[in-house]
């Protein structure tokens, strides 16, 4: 029973997208409304159900090759609410045309499936088929937008990148299981330290893994995808990708670093299977130039959706900080970025869609003045992505002192002074952005007048409440969400 | 609801503010139906006022502790605390921000484009400038000093002048470079010390004092280099030559009553950070960096005060006469004596009522001749006989420039003369630059006051210029009261500063 109502949020998920599929090839007619009803039902159900079993966790099934712990369940609430969030944008704006929106539905269900899937999976084979469960979905996401030469392009992008990144993956993990001639990463891991790995074949598959983990994230060197993806996507896809592929990079990461690679050592300063390997030293290079990289692209972007692209890509940098201290305090505060993470970046997308729908383009030149059409829209753009990128007196400014302090905390002061001026950089790229929106606010209020878009103004607005309140809340409520975290991670397998 | 009185007054214009975005769209285009959204904002404007005039009386002023103090845990994790608290650094100073705000909304009342959202955003600011003001805890006093930025960037960009946007961002990217410094100030701070602590109190008294951290493989001395990081975090607040550019900009296009917000208010609780925060935690840096702090005093008494001469318009003058009067300040907070820095802190409030006067008679004069230049390029006056037309606008003005220049019987003599006491010690050469940039700015000031308002009827002007209404005079009564009274009367309001400022000094030696 208790394995049951541990799987059983994903059961649903499966239920769900089985009810959309089968609506959308026997229905015709007025049916979209109803998928969008039946969907948001299966997800809302979904997060109640995996609210309530945090208690039961956690556990270990299907011969070990799933765990449903802390770690696993928060990420299935972030993935859940990140799919409800994306189709309740997709249903309030016009980029995903009505008669789409089935095809959508389903393939944002399966996504948050598979990433739920893939945050439990603790086998070699388990988490390699999820990677590829997500990234095709990922891939046929992207290029959903059918007349869009860009969005096409993005996808062809999204396949190359992913095939190269999970071709290495797979080359890391044959080594692996040749070493170990098992597959489970708790085995592996036990396997590893009865008999050590030679230190250069370490070093490669620690490489490999590292490659294919930079690429999930979207940092340095393998973000390259990121602003192409999230440009060409159709912008509620953007926001669930954005979101949705990199918090499924980090729950592999989170678990695999830990089971099998980075325990401590006896010996300070050494590790249990890497020995005296200077990972970290790596991945702060790694951290440090995606930091760097992001915010400086992010400066000078002409285009809305490249800019919070380039955002997103410094966030992960400042994500990864999380992993690169890997403990408690770290991973805690990676949870307290992805939970606000949701919202606002959600949001951002989901206000970048309205502008496009409102602009028909999100060249910042053209939504210039953006804000006399649409003023509480505008704002809450500017706010989300002040969240996003964490400036008081949004609660993403806590998300970023805790990453940063516990890196200070490590001794990697030069890191977070890298992390402070990239968050200057953002800043100076939020302020241009919001510069275009501001436009010239005054002449046309003064020659138009207010002018707003009635059109499903309410809906839009009890959207936008109903990301704002969760923003408070965790700002307000910080600890409580930081005391949950904690409690995720006292319950996970490792 | 003794005990709250603090968030009270945060809370309040939060409240107000909520309402504007709240109160239904149309109105606001037609100025004569917009009532309903205005006196709200005015009502909670005045109501955290009011609270403010309770938190006076209940002030004891014999003692240096903190008053009304509230503490409540916010992030246990992070030892962060919602701790507010007054006494003598920062009474003054709240009770500025208490009596600028609500002028300000009503300098504001007849805002024909989006008057909602401008008076939302003052709310705004009068709750994030009290909460800086109050919160004991550095993470609070971060997140409330970071949040009064963000408001200026959209009073500038959309209620300013032609180049309103240019000078928007370069204000954005000042203000937002400044909070990234002294938020990496904070962060060295916070994990210096064990157990990790943010309060102002807890980390009072030197415990920085010989704490190291590595960079780049050398140790590095914590004190030194978060007091760096503070000093340059708030010289980009407040306007230090030579990176005062963004601030010069800001006044050329911000409407005068926004200036007025980022003059008389955000400078002087810049400063006040500063004191707080260099006095407390740092007590060894501040005795080294005395000597530095008051030649960059001078320096900036020294170029606001030449830079003022060649000012054309009321509004770049009044930002140097701002550049010049923080200099002042900053010799006050170096002299280390008390007289210096009481007369450091009564400054503050003096210039801050001056700056408020200033702004608010320039807005006037802007309003009413569509130009704020009173002297053309070649030299001749643009502006001239106001005096005639409309003698209360030029009383007005003559005791705000009065009482800038210093004149006894007026707030600004009492901070004057304490600032030229104080700064005696440190060297009488400091003294005679005080003497010489008062006279320069005699110079500059009565030539203003002289063109604009006395003279015959310039052509250019339209001929002519109506006297003040009744909503303008009555926003001029508590400025020029509050000039009177602090200058006539300074013994209760020094006596609340001194307790506290006697025993921080204590602390230094």
């Amino acid at each position: 029973m208790r394995e049951f109502t541990l799987i059983f949020p994903m059961i649903i998920l499966a239920l769900t997208l089985a009810m959309v599929v089968v609506a959308e090839i026997t229905y015709h007619g007025e049916r979209t409304r109803m998928v969008g009803a039946i969907t948001l039902t299966g997800l809302l159900a979904a997060l109640i159900q995996t609210l309530l079993s945090f208690q039961f966790a956690p556990i270990e099934l299907f011969d070990r090759a799933l765990s449903v712990d802390g770690v696993a369940l928060f990420f299935q609430v972030v993935f859940i609410l990140a799919a409800g969030l994306s189709v309740v944008a997709a249903m309030l704006t016009q980029e995903v045309p009505e008669e789409k929106r089935t095809e959508y539905c389903a393939l944002i269900l399966a996504s948050s499936l598979a990433m739920s899937l893939l945050a439990g999976a603790s086998d070699l084979l388990m988490v390699f088929l999820c990677l590829q469960f997500v990234n095709i979905l990922g891939l046929f996401l992207a290029g959903s937008g059918k007349d869009s030469p860009l969005s096409a392009e993005a996808s062809i992008k999204y396949l190359m990148f992913w095939s190269v990144s999970s071709a290495l993956l797979l080359y890391g993990m044959s080594a692996l299981f040749s070493a170990a001639h098992t597959l489970n990463l708790h085995d592996i891991q036990m396997a590893l330290i009865q008999h050590p790995l030679g230190r250069e074949s370490l070093v490669a598959i620690f490489c490999l893994f590292l490659f294919a983990l930079t690429f999930q994230v979207g940092s340095f060197p393998m973000y390259l995808w990121v602003p192409d993806v999230l440009e060409g996507a159709p912008t509620p896809v953007s926001g669930f990708l954005s979101f949705g592929i990199r918090a499924a990079g980090f729950s592999f990461a989170i678990r695999f670093l830990n089971v099998v690679f980075a325990q401590r050592g006896k010996v300070p300063g050494t590790w249990e299977v890497l020995g005296p390997l200077e990972w970290p030293q790596i991945l702060s290079w790694i951290i440090g130039a995606t930091l760097l990289i992001g915010s400086l692209l992010a400066v000078r972007q002409t285009r809305a959706k490249r800019l919070v692209a380039c955002l997103v890509v410094t966030q992960s940098g400042f994500l990864l900080m999380g992993l690169l201290v890997l403990n408690h305090v770290g991973i805690a505060a990676v949870f307290y970025n992805l939970t606000v993470e949701v919202f606002s970046l959600l949001g951002a997308f989901f206000l970048l869609a309205f502008l496009r729908d409102q602009v028909g383009s999100d060249r910042l030149e053209d939504l210039r003045g953006a804000l006399a059409r649409a003023v509480p829209e505008c704002i809450y753009l500017v706010l989300f992505l002040v969240c996003l990128v964490g400036l008081p007196p949004m609660p993403g400014f806590l998300g970023k002192f805790a990453l940063m302090g516990s890196v200070v905390q490590q001794g990697w002061t030069g890191l977070a002074l890298i992390g402070v001026f990239s968050q200057i950089l953002s800043a100076a790229a939020v302020a241009r952005f919001a510069y275009y929106l501001v436009g010239d606010f005054r002449t046309t209020i003064e020659r138009d007048g207010l002018s707003h878009n009635r059109e499903g103004f309410r809906a839009r607005q009890i959207f936008l409440l109903s990301l704002t309140l969760p923003l408070i809340i965790i700002g307000v409520g910080s600890q409580a969400i930081l005391n949950w975290a904690g409690k995720a991670l006292q319950t996970i397998l490792w | 609801m003794t005990q709250h009185l603090i968030t009270f007054m945060i809370v309040l214009p939060l409240i107000g503010a909520l309402f504007q975005a709240l109160l239904p769209q149309s109105r606001e285009v037609d100025a004569s139906r917009g009532g309903v959204s205005r006196w709200v904002a005015l009502a909670a404007s005045v109501g955290s006022s009011l609270f403010t005039v309770a938190l006076l009386f209940s002030m004891n002023s014999q003692s240096p502790d903190l008053q009304n103090v509230e503490i409540l845990p916010w992030v246990g994790s992070y030892a962060i605390s919602y701790e507010l608290g007054v006494d003598g650094l920062n009474v003054l100073l709240v009770l500025l921000v208490g009596l600028i705000f609500p002028l300000l909304i009503a300098e504001e009342w007849e805002q024909k484009v989006g008057s909602r959202g401008m008076h939302g955003l003052f709310l705004l600011l009068q709750s994030a400038f009290v909460g800086a003001l109050c919160a004991q805890d550095l993470f609070l006093q971060f997140f409330f000093w970071s949040l009064s930025s963000l408001p200026f960037y959209f009073l500038v960009s959309i209620w300013g002048g032609k180049g309103r946007e240019t000078a928007a961002f370069r204000l954005a990217v000042a203000s937002s470079l400044g909070n990234a410094l002294l938020f990496a100030a904070l962060v060295l701070i916070y994990y210096s010390v064990d157990p990790h602590s943010f309060s102002i109190r807890e980390l009072a008294g030197g415990k920085l004092g010989g704490k190291v951290f590595p960079l780049f493989g050398q140790e590095l001395p914590v004190h030194s280099v978060a007091f760096g990081l503070i000093c340059a975090s708030l010289a980009l607040r407040a306007p230090i030559w030579p990176l005062h550019g963004w601030f010069t900009e800001t006044a050329e296009e911000a409407s005068p009553s926004v200036f007025v917000a980022l003059s008389a208010v955000s400078v002087p609780v810049a400063t006040y950070i500063f004191i707080r925060l260099g006095y407390s935690l740092f007590p060894e840096t501040i005795v080294t960096a005395a000597g530095a702090i008051v030649v960059v005093g001078a320096i900036n008494l020294v170029m606001g005060g030449i830079c003022a001469l060649g000012q054309t318009s009321l509004s770049s003058l009044m930002a140097f006469i701002c550049l010049s009067q923080v200099g002042l300040m900053l010799i006050g907070i170096g002299s280390l004596n008390s007289a210096g820095v009481v007369g450091a802190v009564y400054q503050q409030l003096s210039l801050g009522l001056g700056l408020a006067g200033f702004g608010l008679f320039s807005g006037l004069i802007a309003e009413r001749t569509g130009q704020s230049n009173f002297i053309s390029n070649d030299g001749t006056s643009r502006l001239g006989g106001v005096a005639t037309q409309a003698p209360m606008i030029a009383l007005v003005a003559g005791v705000v420039v009065a009482s800038l220049l210093g004149f006894p019987g007026l707030g600004g003599f009492v901070s004057g003369a304490l600032l030229t006491l104080g700064s005696y010690s440190v060297s009488p050469a400091v003294v005679l630059l005080i003497v010489g940039s008062l006279l320069l700015s005699t110079y500059y000031l009565f030539n203003m006051y002289r063109s604009v308002f006395l003279g015959p009827i310039s052509a250019e002007g339209n001929g002519r210029f109506p006297e003040l209404n009744l909503r303008e005079k009555a926003y001029f009564v508590p400025i020029l009261g509050g000039l009177v009274a602090f200058g006539v009367y300074p013994k209760p309001w020094l006596d609340l500063v001194k307790p506290t400022i006697l025993t921080l000094l204590s602390t230094l030696k």
